[in-house]
């Protein structure tokens, strides 16, 4: 599915030094560390943000060179990302967005567009799954939004989009407990034994509802530990500190 | 109501009373009109009327409008300036407003090569109201715009709203003059000033001048202006959800402009106005 070979990236100053991950489909990854590890700026790389430059290393996602790709193209094969921080849009209805970026998707994969009657019978069943009703639709792309609608939006998109690979980027942060069951609901609900996950966290709580298949642990652009998910347990009991002295 | 018309402009008036809801619409097409325009609308007590004029000469144009709403009196008025790239459009307005009176006056400038705009408003009397939109897309080199408003508040309670925005590529320019002056003694008085400028190009130039002149104590007045670029975040996000570049640019555009337009509060002049502008932002 996924694999990274000693990617190296920078912006302004080097960040990623190295990173060797593979996952398989139907995994369940999860990249824990410490701020200012390198987690987010892994996961931006990948869905194609401009303003990292990798300096080396390669990156396939299903046996193509991702590196090559526009973050549309990115998307159109496959690869999705929950931001962090979901962009209030003002002026784009979330409903004419998510038509927009499910017939794109589909055009690039030379399937035909979904017309608005099948479009709007196959929102209606996700948005019950999330959680949120019909006025949502209706709003602006995030505008206004709680922390925990923004994060329901980007399980909801990639309800919508059906990625092979999602990247969920600190999905976590900011949420309640209720929200953080609803989010991990959804993505549970995309677990399909083919589709892959890379889930970055700083907290293993995220992952008593989300159970990884492996754990990183990355360090200053590195990972310098992976294992089962006990390695998550066994990093929230003893913090980071206990590997970054012995990397 | 009385319409007449000529090559050289139109005079509108709106019995008293009378409320004619479907849009009046007037086209200043190449055959239709000399250079110099001068128009009149006149809508007489407690009348309302809705008029959308489109100018699509390519000949330089200029028009001078007067209008006159008395009390109670509604007056909705839509102008799209779509004139040939080579002709310049130069439009003077007057508005005088009577007790509790309305004017809701938007100007869409899409297409001219200099435009130049200026509206005037009296507030005379007490709870009159008006509302100033525009939106401006400038694409060409050279081309330009410019926008002097002014409202003068001299009643009691009387509110005014300028609202205008812009898109500009290549080496385009656009200038935006507001002033709204609260003559002294004139209390109660509520006045929003905003203007915001797109560049989508390094050439481009905004020049942006909302003013405030104020002589009264009791009033509630705000300003502002931006000048900013295409938001590089919510692009990459539309991209990242499948959208191609030029798609997720187009979305943004429409967004921006439709900031402004969804203040239009006339459903069919909504429409007609919001296709034109669809149809002319183009990235």
């Amino acid at each position: 599915m996924l694999a990274i070979k000693n990617l190296h990236a920078s912006i302004s100053q080097p960040i990623l030094r190295g990173i060797n991950l593979t996952i398989n489909p139907g995994e369940v990854h999860a990249i824990m560390g410490p701020n200012g590890s390198g987690k987010s700026t892994l996961s931006n790389v990948l869905a194609g943000r401009e303003e990292y430059q990798v300096t080396d290393g390669e990156v396939q996602l299903n046996g193509k060179d991702l590196l090559s790709m526009q973050p549309e193209e990115r998307a159109a094969q496959g690869l999705f990302l929950a931001f962090q921080y979901p962009v209030e849009i003002p002026g784009v209805n979330n409903m004419y967005f998510l038509k927009a970026a499910v017939n794109s998707i589909r055009k690039q994969r030379n399937l035909s567009p979904l017309d608005a009657v099948d479009f709007i019978q196959l929102i209606k069943s996700k948005i019950k799954e999330i959680g949120f009703d019909e006025s949502f639709l209706h709003r602006a792309v995030n505008e206004g939004f709680s922390g925990g609608e923004k994060k329901r939006n980007e399980v909801l998109q990639m309800m919508m989009l059906e990625p092979h690979l999602a990247i969920l980027d600190e999905t976590d942060s900011g949420l309640d407990i209720d929200a953080l069951q609803m989010v991990a609901k959804g993505v549970n609900s995309l677990r399909d034994g083919k589709r892959s996950f890379l889930v970055v966290t700083h907290y293993q709580r995220l992952l008593n509802y989300i159970v990884p298949d492996v754990v990183h642990v990355m360090v200053q652009g590195k990972i310098i530990k992976s294992g089962g998910k006990e390695l998550a347990l066994e990093l929230e009991e003893k913090g980071y500190g206990w590997l970054e002295g012995n990397p | 109501m009385k319409f007449s018309r000529t090559k050289k402009g139109y005079r509108l008036e709106i019995a008293p009373g009378s409320t004619i809801k479907e849009p009046i619409h007037i086209v200043f097409g190449q055959e239709d009109c000399d250079e110099t325009l001068n128009n009149t609308i006149i809508a007489e007590e407690d009348s309302e009327i809705t008029i959308l004029e489109e100018y699509t000469s390519n000949i330089n144009l200029e028009c001078r409008t007067e209008m006159i709403c008395k009390s109670n009196a509604k007056i909705n008025y839509y102008k799209i300036q779509n004139q040939d790239k080579s002709a310049s459009h130069s439009a003077q307005t007057f508005i005088k407003q009577s007790k509790d009176s309305v004017v809701n006056h938007f100007s869409l400038s899409l297409g001219g090569k200099a435009n130049q705009e200026t509206i005037s408003v009296s507030l005379s009397e007490t709870g009159s109201a008006c509302q100033l939109l525009g939106f401006y897309t400038l694409s060409e080199d050279n081309q330009s715009s410019e926008h002097s408003l002014k409202v003068d508040h001299l009643a009691n309670h009387s509110q005014s709203n300028m609202f205008y925005k812009g898109i500009l590529n290549n080496k385009s320019k656009a200038c935006f003059t507001g002033k709204v002056y609260v003559h002294p003694d004139t209390q109660k008085v509520e006045a929003v000033q905003a203007n915001h400028n797109l560049l989508l190009s390094s050439n481009a130039e905004a020049i942006s001048k909302p003013e405030l002149e104020i002589y009264a104590d009791d009033v509630k007045c705000k300003h502002g202006a931006t000048v900013g670029q295409l938001d590089e975040e919510a692009l990459f996000y539309l991209r990242s959800r499948g959208i191609d570049e030029a798609s997720a640019k187009q979305f943004l555009l429409a967004a921006y402009a439709e900031d402004v337009i969804s203040h239009i509060n006339h459903a069919k002049a909504f429409e007609y106005i919001s296709n034109a502008v669809n149809n002319h932002v183009k990235y």
